[in-house]
């Protein structure tokens, strides 16, 4: 969580921080959160759909500059409760702030590696669009820095973290 | 150990672009669609009761037309007590005269039904339907950035998205904004306000 300990004065707990062990129906592994598509059922090759609940992160490779060839990517995540709406939460600047968005879709994210998946992520997902709601409807937020943070990749961590999940999302994207 | 390298690597390139002389902006040079003041202009009149944007809880993400700094343009306010969004993203406008339709990397617009030729409209790579003004006077759309056009990356290291807007009067169009990654281009639609 690097880009959130760099002196701002003030806490954003979608910044995380958080709460820790609101797992809903996920059994975390263990306290250090989870290992590469392995989170309480996680893993590869499961269609997500609006109909199941579900929580996937996606993240692609930054175009601009070709920093995706250095492994930057920016992140966001794609979550269901099964009420057929699949809600996209990301972050983006606006003014120079960081601000927290919560969107209701039927088409998924295309172009995205899918890094991580949950399923069985009920709990989970319901936790993850609170969280990010409550960013989105916050008045206030922090400033907005591209390399350093918070950025939209230390968003996301902060929203998975403050429901228990350690995504391991740095400012540039997943470690693997 | 391969891990830790391939992130202290691309640690170090990042902070090497951040600060090597990246930052700061470029000469704005013309992109691929006619860049047309008059659809600037008439945006900017009809601002006083239309836009384009998108309601959050209780805010408005929300394009300023007359703004001229496209990196600039979209910005955050209080949402006014009543707003009205319009989603007409069909190919064919709400008074059934025209009809967008997207072709790999291009818009052609052509009258309804078709009579002479259309206006093929060049863009960098769609991101976006047509979403249709209710008056049918204008429609937008969003592309990949036309990275010809300047912009300080200290705003956003990241991808981005260019947002047209396309006048039926004139004919012609013309970028009047952009945001970065996050910021969800779907949700933008005409408003009211």
């Amino acid at each position: 969580m690097g880009g959130v300990h760099l002196g701002y004065p003030k806490t954003y707990p979608w910044l995380g921080g958080g709460v820790q062990g609101v797992t809903g129906a996920l059994n975390l592994p263990s306290s250090h959160g989870c290992e590469f598509g392995a989170c309480g059922g996680g893993g590869f090759g499961f269609q997500q759909s609006g109909n199941v609940p579900n929580v996937g992160v996606n993240c692609r490779g930054i175009e601009t500059y070709h920093l995706g060839l250095i492994f930057a990517q920016h992140c966001d995540a794609t979550v269901s409760i099964g009420d057929g709406w699949l809600y996209s939460l990301s972050a983006g600047p606006i003014d120079g702030k960081l601000r927290g968005f919560v969107t209701k879709t039927h088409t998924l994210p295309t172009g995205a590696t899918n890094f991580w998946k949950g399923r069985d992520g009920l709990g989970l997902a319901k936790c993850l669009i609170g969280a990010a709601s409550a960013s989105q409807a916050s008045p206030d937020a922090p400033d907005y820095h591209p390399v350093y943070g918070p950025n939209s990749n230390i968003w996301l961590n902060g929203i998975f973290s403050s429901c228990g999940v350690n995504l391991g999302i740095k400012t540039h994207g997943p470690y693997f | 150990m391969a891990h830790t390298f391939r992130i202290s690597v691309s640690s170090v390139l990042l902070s090497v672009l951040f600060t090597g002389g990246l930052v700061g902006c470029r000469g704005t040079r013309m992109g691929n669609l006619p860049h047309d003041q008059a659809v600037a202009a008439q945006l900017c009149q009809a601002a006083q009761h239309l836009t384009i944007g998108f309601p959050s809880d209780g805010n408005l993400v929300v394009l300023n037309p007359c703004n001229t700094d496209i990196n600039h343009s979209i910005h955050f306010e209080k949402a006014p007590n009543n707003a009205s969004v319009y989603n007409y993203s069909a190919a064919e406008s709400p008074d059934h005269k025209w009809v967008a339709k997207q072709e790999a990397k291009q818009l052609v617009l052509q009258t309804a039904p078709p009579s002479g030729s259309g206006v093929n409209i060049q863009t960098t790579r769609l991101l976006s339907v047509p979403q249709w003004s209710p008056d049918s006077e204008f429609f937008f759309f969003w592309a990949a950035e036309d990275r010809k056009r300047g912009r300080s990356v200290a705003e956003c290291l990241d991808d981005v998205s260019d947002l047209y807007v396309f006048s039926t009067k004139s004919r012609t169009g013309t970028l009047v904004g952009r945001v970065c990654s996050g910021v969800p281009v779907e949700a933008f639609r005409w408003l009211s306000l």
